[in-house]
């Protein structure tokens, strides 16, 4: 065969077109979004842009604000995250494989739904912690809490992204070789010195790691503060940029670029130097298990660790689903939950009410095709890049991490702008923008799945499929399939989940036809009508739950959201 | 120095009994070791003594001291014994270097900087890591970074050392060589050890003592010669080393002699006593015999049984036989010099010494 020939080959046609794909809808955007972030009114490279945005004081706001929630955000997701992983690994806590499951389902919520369980529970006067509070114990009116503020906003963050640095802490405390620690004890440390000399240094990385991608992950947040900020005028990054985008004016999206590049240089950062921490691997040395970890004790406070996490659990999850399982059967807001005042005519509604169910079905739809679509990608992708090796896998691979950094508000509108007909191709208003968007932003969750399922298995299954006389096409058929299938369904369900309940790039990319149902939840939310949004959000958790206890069923607990 | 002594200790995990009625004593300045598959008990009972694992009865005392005892609820925690162990691991800390992890029990005992250095020092020389006291564990080969695990368990001079399988993560060349360094270190500073390995040539080289184990039961206990020259059973026999197992019943004693008529070999088999104090007529036995202590003969001889010779195989430093008893087959190995008979031949063969068994 001729070189050319073999460049031209069907296998780099295949990788080409993948490879296309990522270039056309996420280099391009990204690289328009940021390049028409530093060019002036006549179209000449300038800082213009950013000098007048900067210069006004509600954009400096909107960045220290930013700022200063994520950064508390992530100092107590840390506390709170080595605690409990500690708590659940380590020590000899009861039930502590059911608390770690327990903790964990904050990460599968979607913060969202979160934020509208909280205010809920503490809305000044009518939340009802508020009112329970001033009803059983005399508090004054409203009540002590009040959500929409920033500890409010802090609170709600805290509670639905500290699991990012929960599962990092405690997968490296669980992976630790726990001889370690007991060598330290027959050195003659006590326990309280073992945990200061070697565990924490062993697990700091992903300590540190952990804590910035709860950083990365709240810079990037839409909902939660365009839920709890908004209302009382606190503005981070992505709710001002979306202010500007409704604006519809030529300044406002100018000034929205230059706020969009800020916020995906805040977020890209911090979680390439979270990652870069996590795959330092100085620490890996001769591997090797204890025969049997022996959990510490908790002597005396025992029994108060148990009562201590069955209240977290309780109000991690517990109290928020019931807040929102409760509202959504409550025939009027505010009124006591009496019999009487409980009823399914918000069922009814949302059953007959057209708006929401045509985004239910465009969800679904969305949802579906995405996931579908973006299956196929990542299995191309991760083919190439595990079996065959080719650098073009490794590229498309490289290249589908970006967006999975950058937040949505910014992958939004940079298609935005890509893609409104001023560069030849227009998807303005259609589902296709959707689709693209969730299928760019979510493609690296089904690339990793892909390739984790795929690196298991080793040439030689299939070299011995091959010496039992099966053709390639057999041995992928037998083998390779079969292998990768629980894998393979696991990243279907992973996209699918996510984009079902999608609020963040759609609220900027849906049209008069193609509203889903986080757009329409977070409509009725901001409308206040909170039966209404609380029967759409049980309606998003039985979804969501019911998808995670499905994969993690199909992969055998390896996988969830 | 110290010696241990272990009373009546046991261990259960829910249901399963991973020790059963431990009772040992181990000499102040002996070399003992814990042999046994894996699952036999012989890593729990060396946490039990670490204090690692609390044993579900029994006592164990430390020297003079008595460090747990199920039936009062008395124990000691591991930072308390004074123990240095070697784990399988090595569990070297990697985030500090040779010098930190060396000198951290002596930390730990708040002892002041400059004696840390000066003990840390001569402990290095001892297992031969001069210089590399800055290095981190992760440039250290597998073979330094067991000697800096020693070096640790050794620095606070402790009263006892435990190795929980230490050579089993090292290629075969360094375990031979590490076998007599261990030992070496062992006899200078005449510290009592228990050693856990399931490596029956390992505990042949290193221990003045053997404990064979065997689902959580004490199988034998004895020097390595006695072990390996009167195993007690047909596991001991078994687990060390090649042996031979032949089956009958005893039909005669003459004085404290005994004839014994072998399952499917014709002819009967005279064993010198003393039987008669441990065995009557008619009790069915087994013998059990090395492959280098049977000789292959092609001449008749007193006492020795007919066969066939099936296969032979040059081994370099010796000669391994197979031979057709009746329906049996048996292992022999001898000198490779003499390979004078032809596969098929009739040959006979010498018993020079047998182990009788109760069935």
């Amino acid at each position: 065969m001729t070189s050319i020939g073999r460049i031209f080959s069907v296998r780099n046609l295949v990788i080409g077109s993948a490879l296309l794909f990522l270039v056309a809808f996420v280099l391009f955007p990204l690289a328009l979004l940021v390049l028409r972030s530093f060019l002036g009114a006549d179209g000449e490279i300038s800082l213009e842009n950013y000098i007048a945005v900067y210069g006004m004081e509600r954009n400096w706001d909107a960045v220290v604000m930013t700022l200063w929630v994520c950064s508390l955000t992530m100092l107590f997701s840390m506390i709170f995250a080595t605690g409990l992983a500690w708590l659940v690994v380590r020590s000899n806590l009861p039930f502590r494989r059911q608390f770690r499951s327990l903790f964990f389902i904050p990460y599968v919520i979607p913060p969202y739904v979160g934020a509208i369980a909280w205010i809920l529970l503490l809305t000044p006067g009518v939340g009802y912690v508020n009112k329970m509070l001033v009803e059983l114990f005399g508090a004054e009116m409203p009540g002590p809490f009040d959500i929409y503020s920033v500890p409010g906003l802090v609170w709600v963050m805290t509670l639905f992204y500290y699991p990012l640095a929960f599962l990092n802490v405690a997968s490296a405390l669980e992976q630790m070789d726990n001889t370690l620690e007991e060598a330290a004890r027959i050195s003659g440390a006590s326990p309280l010195r073992v945990f200061w000399d070697i565990t924490l240094p062993l697990v700091s990385p992903s300590f540190f790691a952990g804590g910035l991608l709860v950083f990365a992950a709240s810079a990037s947040a839409f909902g939660v503060p365009a839920m709890i900020g908004m209302p009382s005028r606190i503005y981070v990054l992505s709710t001002q940029v979306i202010q500007y985008v409704y604006m519809g004016t030529t300044s406002g999206m100018r000034e929205a670029t230059a706020l969009s590049v800020v916020l995906m240089v805040i977020a890209v950062l911090t979680m390439a130097l979270g990652n870069r921490l996590l795959s330092r691997k100085r620490y890996t040395l001769v591997g090797g298990k204890s025969s049997r970890v022996l959990p510490v004790p908790l002597g005396r406070f025992r029994i108060p660790a148990l009562v201590f996490s069955a209240l977290l659990g309780f109000v991690l999850v517990v109290l928020p689903i019931g807040a929102i399982v409760v509202t959504s059967f409550v025939r009027i807001f505010g009124e006591p939950t009496t019999l009487e005042n409980l009823s399914l005519e918000h069922y009814g509604y949302i059953l007959t009410f057209k708006t929401a169910l045509e985004a239910f079905w465009n969800s679904l739809f969305m949802g579906i095709t995405a996931a579908t679509l973006a299956l196929l990608v990542a299995s191309l992708i991760a083919y190439y890049r595990v079996k065959a090796k080719s650098p073009l896998g490794r590229a498309a691979d490289l290249i589908a991490t970006v967006p999975y950094a950058t937040p949505g508000t910014v992958i939004a509108l940079a298609l935005i702008i890509a893609f409104s007909g001023k560069y030849g191709l227009n998807l303005y208003n259609t589902f296709s923008i959707l689709i693209v968007a969730y299928i760019v932003k979510y493609l690296a969750f089904s690339v990793r799945t892909v390739c984790a399922s795929l690196e298991q298995i080793d040439l030689s299954l299939e070299e011995a499929a091959q010496i039992s006389g099966a053709s390639w096409l057999q041995s992928f058929r037998d083998i390779i399939l079969p292998l990768v299938r629980p894998g393979l369904i696991a990243a279907w369900f992973l996209v699918f989940m996510t984009t079902f309940y999608e609020l963040t790039m759609s609220i900027l990319l849906y049209g008069p036809q193609t509203h889903n149902l986080g757009v329409i939840l977070y409509e009725m939310q901001t409308y206040s009508n909170q039966q209404a949004a609380s029967v759409l959000a049980v309606l998003i958790l039985v979804v969501v739950l019911g998808g995670n206890v499905l994969v993690s069923k199909i992969t055998r607990g390896k996988i969830t959201i | 120095m110290a010696d241990v002594r272990l009373e009546n200790v046991s261990k259960k995990f829910g249901n399963v009994e991973a020790v059963a009625a431990f009772s040992e004593t181990i000499r102040e300045g002996e070399f003992v070791s814990l042999l046994g598959p894996s699952g036999c008990g012989k890593t729990t009972t060396l946490r039990i003594i670490a204090g690692f694992e609390r044993a579900t009865t029994g006592r164990v005392f430390i020297g003079q001291e008595l460090v747990s005892c199920a039936e009062t609820n008395l124990y000691k925690p591991p930072e308390q014994r004074n123990i240095g162990m070697v784990f399988q691991s090595y569990a070297v800390w990697p985030h500090m270097n040779v010098f930190a992890n060396v000198g951290y029990p002596l930390k730990v005992r708040g002892m002041e900087k400059k004696k840390i250095r000066e003990k840390v020092g001569h402990v290095l020389e001892l297992v031969h890591l001069e210089g590399l006291d800055k290095r981190l564990p992760s440039q250290l080969s597998g073979g330094q970074q067991q000697r800096v695990a020693l070096a640790r368990a050794l620095v606070a001079e402790p009263a006892l050392l435990l190795l929980d399988e230490p050579l089993s993560n090292l290629d075969a060349k360094l375990r031979e060589s590490m076998r007599f360094e261990i030992k070496d270190v062992q006899r200078r500073l005449g510290i009592t050890v228990v050693y856990v390995t399931h490596d029956q040539a390992e505990a042949m080289v290193m221990s003045d003592r053997i404990i064979v184990m065997d689902k959580g039961y004490v199988q034998q206990t004895g020097s390595p010669r006695e072990i390996y020259e009167t195993p007690a059973n047909r596991f001991v026999a078994d687990f060390i080393g090649l042996i031979n197992f032949l089956e009958g019943e005893l039909v005669a004693l003459e004085g404290p002699d005994g004839v014994v008529a072998l399952n499917g070999i014709p002819g009967p088999v005279h064993l010198r006593g003393p039987l008669h104090s441990v065995m009557k007529t008619g009790d069915r036995v087994v013998l059990a015999a090395r492959p280098e202590s049977i000789a292959v003969l092609s001449e008749p001889a007193p006492g020795a049984i007919p066969g066939r010779l099936i296969r032979k195989i040059y081994l370099g430093n010796e000669m391994d036989y197979r031979v057709a008893l009746g329906s049996l087959e048996v292992r022999v190995t001898g000198p490779a010099a003499s390979d004078g008979i032809a596969e098929g031949s009739p040959v006979w063969l010498s018993f020079n010494r047998i182990v009788v068994m109760p069935f």
